[in-house]
């Protein structure tokens, strides 16, 4: 009975300290979230959000939730809520990077991930997540109407982007290191996280076919934790600024991100043509913009579906452990064309969000194997420790009676019931992640019509085109077209002047 | 008594690591030497305001300047009115606030009796001095004392304050620079007459053990 109690304690104490992930999966907790947005309720949805903020409050799983709500404020139009959401998301991440190299509660945290699981490490966020975060608060900004904190906001972004690739370089030169000294502890873990041989397993096939599909969404991402939106902000600004020698450097990378797209390659050329720079032969036929971009234009961001996110699915190793696998969801609402004096501009892609997640989980995925399988395993070590050191004792007092003996084997029995419950609760998977994210960011770009008038074609509209009209005080206007849902379709005009 | 001893210790533990403290001092003669990488501080400001001003005190060409301006104006006591320009943010900090900059040197230049200082224009614009004069019409107001028109006078000099800030990252150290930059520059002839650049500075290592 004291081996039972003990036990029981321990799993509280594991519990409290590990956070409330560790038990329900966060894509299991935000499933009332995301039906709510689904159904076309962005503040009901919000009210969710903020309510599951305020509960997980100074604990690992905040910035899940503040991301959510930063995102959706924004969405509804509440651009000082929304800054204010983003402002702790950058405070959270930069204490979580500010913490020493070795430090205590990274290391108290990477010890409860073999006891509990991988949700018990604070989540610091994916890095298009921080990408992401950086784009939309240069955007709140602007709604705003503060052209010039959304330009030192691009500033940052740039300089965000450049200490990510840094980072992620160490961080994964770091996990290699420390995932190897996890494999040479341990020869099964190596073994089974190196083998391929799990796949096979009948009881595996979904999971194998969502593996081989991550691969070929995660051959669209950008490489080096690239958004080709937040390049396009950091070109707009410098266009804005008139500065096209530093506009011409960001536009080479747009263009050299998305090499076959139309709209990547017009920006550069127009930005090599402005700075008085020589025109690379295979540019030669690309025209530049026949319209100022600096001044009296019109840009439209069209974010249209969901992002892929995660689930917990169960993978038999043969030892069954949880595990997220990344769901792509439909593209219901893929075009947008603007009408504006009779001319039609057809918006083109600017931004695969799903492939630069799914590029991103499959080179963190060993890791996370790695760790998810010691943890297992030690999970299993412990039960069978358990359970060999009760019959162990069970032997020995044989000779004493036999009411004793079935004693001990109740307390086997106990002790087994225990460890399964333990591994059960313990068994999730580490699904958190930024769900209110568009699939794709588009992006098309028109001289300001003389009647500020802008019509919106595509499946968003539900076959009647929608009008936007473009307030006086803006000299040019961003526009940005959130179709998260077909539910939830809002068209935000953010000034620029 | 030694268990009674440990039990009162760690319940003392708790309670201070509880406890967050306020300390009050004067920003205006203590440095607390606190720097953030993502923010400027009050506190560089102040010290970039403090040198800017003694610059300015003793900068030959700004008192060339304010003796010819005596000059011009047949006035000995004349001073040049003042107007703030919309300060440039070249720095990574969206919610940078430079009023704290503009406003200590335009007090300390205000109290010194070297300028005066106009609301009606500029970025510190104030609606307020406009509205007064729309009263004119109102009969609930003493037409005597209702300003007249054609009294407001116009700035001479302009003062724009800028900040650019860079950083570099060379394994655990980070390394911000901020430059600030104030001009100061005649409206008659668009001519930069004073200007003021200092640089500050800090070099952040992250801590290779801690919590």
């Amino acid at each position: 009975m004291r081996m039972l109690r003990t036990n029981f304690l321990f799993g509280l104490m594991v519990l409290w300290v590990a956070g409330c992930s560790t038990v329900v999966n966060s894509a299991r907790q935000k499933q009332p979230m995301v039906e709510c947005l689904v159904a076309g309720n962005a503040p009901g949805t919000l009210a969710i959000a903020r309510k599951k903020h305020q509960s997980t409050a100074n604990q690992g799983d905040e910035l899940v939730w503040l991301l959510e709500c930063g995102s959706l404020n924004f969405q509804l139009g509440n651009y000082a809520e929304a800054l204010d959401d983003f402002r702790r998301c950058e405070e959270l991440i930069e204490e979580y990077d500010e913490r020493a190299l070795v430090s205590v509660r990274d290391t108290g945290s990477e010890f409860l991930t073999l006891l509990a699981n991988q949700n018990a490490l604070p989540y610091r966020g994916w890095c298009r997540d921080r990408v992401a975060l950086g784009f939309y608060k240069a955007l709140a900004y602007l709604g705003n109407g503060d052209e010039a904190a959304f330009r030192a906001q691009v500033k940052r972004l740039r300089g965000e982007h450049q200490k990510i690739q840094e980072d992620y370089h160490k961080f994964f030169e770091e996990e290699e290191k420390q995932l190897e000294s996890v494999r040479s502890d341990n020869a099964e873990v190596l073994e089974k996280a190196s083998s391929t041989e799990y796949l096979e397993d009948e009881r595996n096939a979904a999971y194998a076919a969502n593996l081989q599909e991550v691969a070929a969404v995660a051959h669209r991402g950008y490489g080096n934790f690239l958004n080709p939106a937040s390049l396009f902000l950091s070109g707009l600004a410098l266009l804005r600024d008139e500065t096209w020698d530093n506009a011409c450097i960001e536009f080479e990378h747009l263009y050299q991100a998305l090499p076959t797209s139309q709209t990547a390659r017009q920006y550069y050329a127009t930005a090599l043509q402005k700075s008085g720079r020589t025109v690379p032969p295979e540019l030669a036929d690309v025209p530049a913009f026949p319209f100022p971009l600096g001044r009296d234009c019109v840009f439209v961001l069209y974010a249209h579906d969901l992002t892929a996110s995660f689930e917990q699915v169960n993978v038999y190793f043969p030892l069954m452990i949880a595990w997220p696998i990344c769901v792509f969801h439909p593209a219901l609402l893929p075009n947008l064309s603007v009408v504006a004096e009779g001319k039609e501009y057809t918006a083109q892609t600017l931004s695969d969000m799903d492939g630069i997640l799914a590029q991103e989980f499959s080179m963190r995925m060993p890791g996370r194997l790695t760790r998810t399988l010691a943890g297992a395993l030690l999970k299993e070590t412990g039960y069978l420790a358990t359970v060999g050191a009760v019959r162990h004792n069970d032997k020995r007092k044989t000779s004493t009676s036999r009411r004793r003996t079935s004693a001990t084997s109740a307390l086997t029995g106990s002790a087994t019931l225990a460890w399964k419950m333990y591994q059960l609760i313990f068994n999730t998977a580490d699904t958190r992640c930024w769900n209110f994210l568009p699939k794709e960011i588009k992006l098309t770009q028109l001289p300001m019509p003389s009647d500020r008038l802008v019509t919106f074609c595509g499946e968003l509209t539900g076959g009647s085109p929608q009008e936007v009209n473009i307030p006086e005080g803006c000299g040019s206007a961003l526009i940005y077209v959130n179709a998260l849902t077909p539910a939830n379709v809002s068209y935000q005009v953010l000034p620029l002047k | 008594m030694n268990r009674n001893l440990l039990i009162c210790l760690l319940a003392l533990a708790f309670l201070a690591a509880g406890c967050s403290s306020t300390k009050l001092y004067d920003p205006s003669t203590t440095d607390t030497g606190i720097r953030n990488t993502r923010s400027v501080s009050a506190e560089e400001m102040k010290i970039v305001a403090q040198e800017a001003i003694a610059d300015a005190m003793s900068n030959p060409r700004f008192l060339d300047f304010l003796q010819k301006y005596k000059v011009e104006m047949k006035d000995e006591n004349a001073r040049p009115v003042l107007k703030l320009a919309q300060a440039v943010n070249d720095t990574d900090d969206p919610d940078l606030n430079m009023a704290q900059l503009t406003d200590l040197l335009n007090d300390a230049l205000f109290n010194a009796g070297v300028v005066d200082v106009t609301l009606a224009e500029g970025s510190d614009r104030t609606d307020s001095i406009g509205n007064s004069r729309q009263v004119a019409m109102d009969p609930n107001f003493d037409q005597a004392t209702v300003v007249k028109q054609g009294t407001l006078v116009a700035a001479r000099l302009v003062m724009r304050p800028k900040i650019i800030s860079n950083t570099t990252r060379h394994k655990r150290t980070k390394d911000v620079v901020r430059t600030f930059v104030v001009d100061m520059a005649d409206i008659n002839t668009g001519l930069v007459m004073w200007r003021y650049t200092r640089q500050l500075g800090f070099v952040k290592t992250r801590a290779g053990f801690g919590m």
